[in-house]
């Protein structure tokens, strides 16, 4: 029996487990940690809000007055606007394409058994690991001189399918095989053929592990950064790439760079905070059984 | 996992003729053909970004090309990108501040994450959702605005770190400018922003150890770090090489920290492989050289998978 089934009388270093409700103190504990921990976050939130004095201030202020200007100039002057619509289209795109696509592959891997559906599978995972410095340099020249898909939304939502499309691939072939046979069967039995069968019964059951891959793809998708460096330019410029020109020759804007940090983060915080349990499953890559 | 048979085709059970034998056997190859259908768009979309342009790549690798000429003027030179590596001092200084790079933060974000996961597995058998959706945070925040919001905190004049240390009196550092200092800012801030990683999958590890065993060892007298050392311990063994080996795979390829904090500098002090490849292709615009930068790198990131899955898949065997 596993120690989260049984009583938890003992930690796994031996020593004697309390109980599980958190006490007050416990709480607190784990409270000042986390904002110790995030704490540069916090900082950077706080500067955002601050004029140019007082983000610039020695030693540095923890009470001021909050203006939105940096927000107003990021927004607005600088365009990050239009760079966070680019950011919106080209990671929703990638990955709804990434889900997509990858969902028949997930499926094949997931609910046939088939010679070489391991090794595919692997080999699937593996093209994640190439370095994407290596991957651009061609790329780059095929997209610029070849294709002609330097600095379109088409060419960068493609692109981004490298990384997108073998983690969605990965991730949702879970999803499918923890299916029961059974229900596909029943469905057969009622004279389903077999993308009914898909349709009707597997993916209402599936839909949780699409989205959260969707998610996933999302978010690597919006953190993207070399990719974005050398193949966006003015229209289709992304917002890590639009964050790096507030740092300029003339020295730093700190101001406007932490607003310009902080809207990029907002999304991401929103997601953290909703789709944690998700998060966690994929990030620890379901390697310890839950 | 659930394997699927593939549904049987529905015949009657009257005398069947020879057009309904090959009929049948037409369905049968089309029915068996279906897995490997489903996989064809995504292994062509795979193929024509991962493989093609790796393969393009050593092509590339093999030439000398301005990136600002057009294209006809590129030219071959054989292994020269090569040969030019072996006697390229910067190349070497990028090889070993990788090499560091990935050993101190790989090896700080797993002690750190054990520590914190042997505390908290004391109290929580895993971390709450709350407490989970912020630990989780430095993980999915954007690498560049951790590279950002990090360069603030240790800045000269106006950051935090400076600032709190001057409360307990100890002098700021130069962190950024600092030769000696500069490479442990990179480490320090991966090292924050990975931690989180170690520590849940440590925590999961560690509240999938079975207590019977640590129970029986403890009434046979053993201390705390025994019972660690020999049942928690070998328990954990997979998850740890899991975790190591994900981590290691993905330092060796950092780029967006060092680009936004250091940009490889001062000097060389910062430089890694991604960013020398980037440097050489795209600011030097020797698109040659940068391949052959990145290919080699490719090679080390591969190798280290290949020794990965080696290990994890006799480690699964035991």
């Amino acid at each position: 029996m596993v120690a989260s089934q049984k009583s938890r009388n003992w930690s796994p270093t031996g020593g004697r487990r309390r109980k599980v409700l958190l006490s007050s103190l416990e709480t607190g504990v784990l409270v000042i940690f986390l904002l110790i921990y995030l704490f540069p976050v916090i900082w950077q939130v706080l500067t955002s809000f601050k004029i140019q004095s007082d983000a610039y201030a020695i030693p540095p202020k923890w009470f001021f007055e909050p203006t939105l200007r940096n927000y107003r100039v990021v927004l607005l002057d600088r365009q990050m606007g239009r760079f966070l619509l680019n950011s919106v289209i080209i990671s929703i795109g990638s990955s709804v394409l990434a889900v997509g696509v990858g969902s028949l592959a997930a499926y094949s891997l997931g609910r046939f058994r088939f010679r070489g559906s391991n090794d595919i599978a692997f080999w699937i995972l593996s093209t994640r690991m190439a370095p994407a410095v290596a991957v651009i340099i061609p790329i780059f020249v095929m997209y610029r001189y070849h294709l002609h898909l330097y600095n379109t939304y088409l060419g960068m939502v493609l692109l981004y399918l490298v990384f997108n499309l073998p983690f969605a691939v990965w991730m949702m072939r879970g999803f499918f095989a923890e299916i029961p046979l059974e229900l596909e069967e029943a469905a057969f039995v009622d004279g389903a053929s077999r993308m009914q069968a898909l349709w009707h019964v597997l993916l209402p059951l599936v839909a949780p592990g699409l989205a959260a891959a969707a998610i996933f793809c999302t978010i690597m998708s919006w953190n993207e950064f070399l990719f974005a460096l050398i193949l966006t330019a003015d229209k289709t410029k992304t917002l890590p790439v639009a964050a790096t020109t507030f740092v300029g020759s003339m020295g730093v804007q700190w101001g406007e760079l932490c607003a310009a940090g902080t809207i990029i983060m907002i999304p991401l915080l929103a997601f953290a905070l909703l789709m944690q349990q998700h998060l966690v499953r994929g990030l620890t890559l379901g390697a310890v059984k839950e | 996992m659930n394997d699927a048979e593939l549904a049987p085709a529905r015949i009657s059970t009257e005398s069947v003729t020879p057009g309904q034998v090959q009929g049948l056997r037409w369905l049968k190859a089309k029915k068996q053909a279906v897995p490997y259908l489903l996989l064809v768009p995504t292994l062509a979309v795979l193929l024509a970004l991962t493989i093609y342009p790796l393969f393009y790549s050593i092509y590339l690798s093999l030439h000398q090309w301005d990136l600002g000429s057009p294209l006809h003027t590129m030219r071959w030179v054989g292994g020269r990108n090569f040969v030019r590596l072996l006697t390229d001092e910067t190349f070497r200084v990028a090889m070993r501040n990788t090499f560091v790079f990935v050993v101190a933060a790989v090896a700080g974000e797993f002690l750190l994450g054990l520590g914190l996961a042997l505390i908290a597995v004391r109290r929580i058998s895993r971390a709450e959702g709350v407490f989970r959706s912020f630990i989780l945070l430095p993980m999915i925040i954007t690498p560049i605005v951790v590279g950002m919001m990090w360069r603030l905190m240790y800045n000269y004049d106006l950051g935090m770190i400076n600032y709190f240390l001057s409360l307990v009196n100890i002098s700021g550092q130069s962190w950024l400018t600092d030769l000696r200092l500069v490479m442990l800012v990179v480490i320090l801030t991966d090292i924050w922003q990975w931690t989180p990683f170690m520590f849940l999958m440590l925590l999961a590890g560690l509240s999938a150890v079975p207590t019977e065993p640590i129970e029986a060892a403890r009434v046979d007298g053993a201390s705390s770090w025994q019972t660690f050392q020999h049942i928690t311990w070998p328990l954990l063994t997979p998850i740890v090489l899991v975790a190591i080996m994900i981590r290691s795979i993905d330092a060796v390829k950092v780029f967006d920290l060092v680009y936004i904090m250091t940009f490889g500098g001062p000097g060389n002090a910062t430089e890694t492989l991604s960013l020398y490849a980037y440097r050489m292709g795209f600011i030097r615009s020797d698109i040659g050289y940068g391949a052959a930068i990145a290919l080699l790198l490719t090679v080390i990131v591969t190798v280290l998978s290949i020794i990965a899955v080696r290990r994890l898949s006799r480690v699964n065997d035991d």
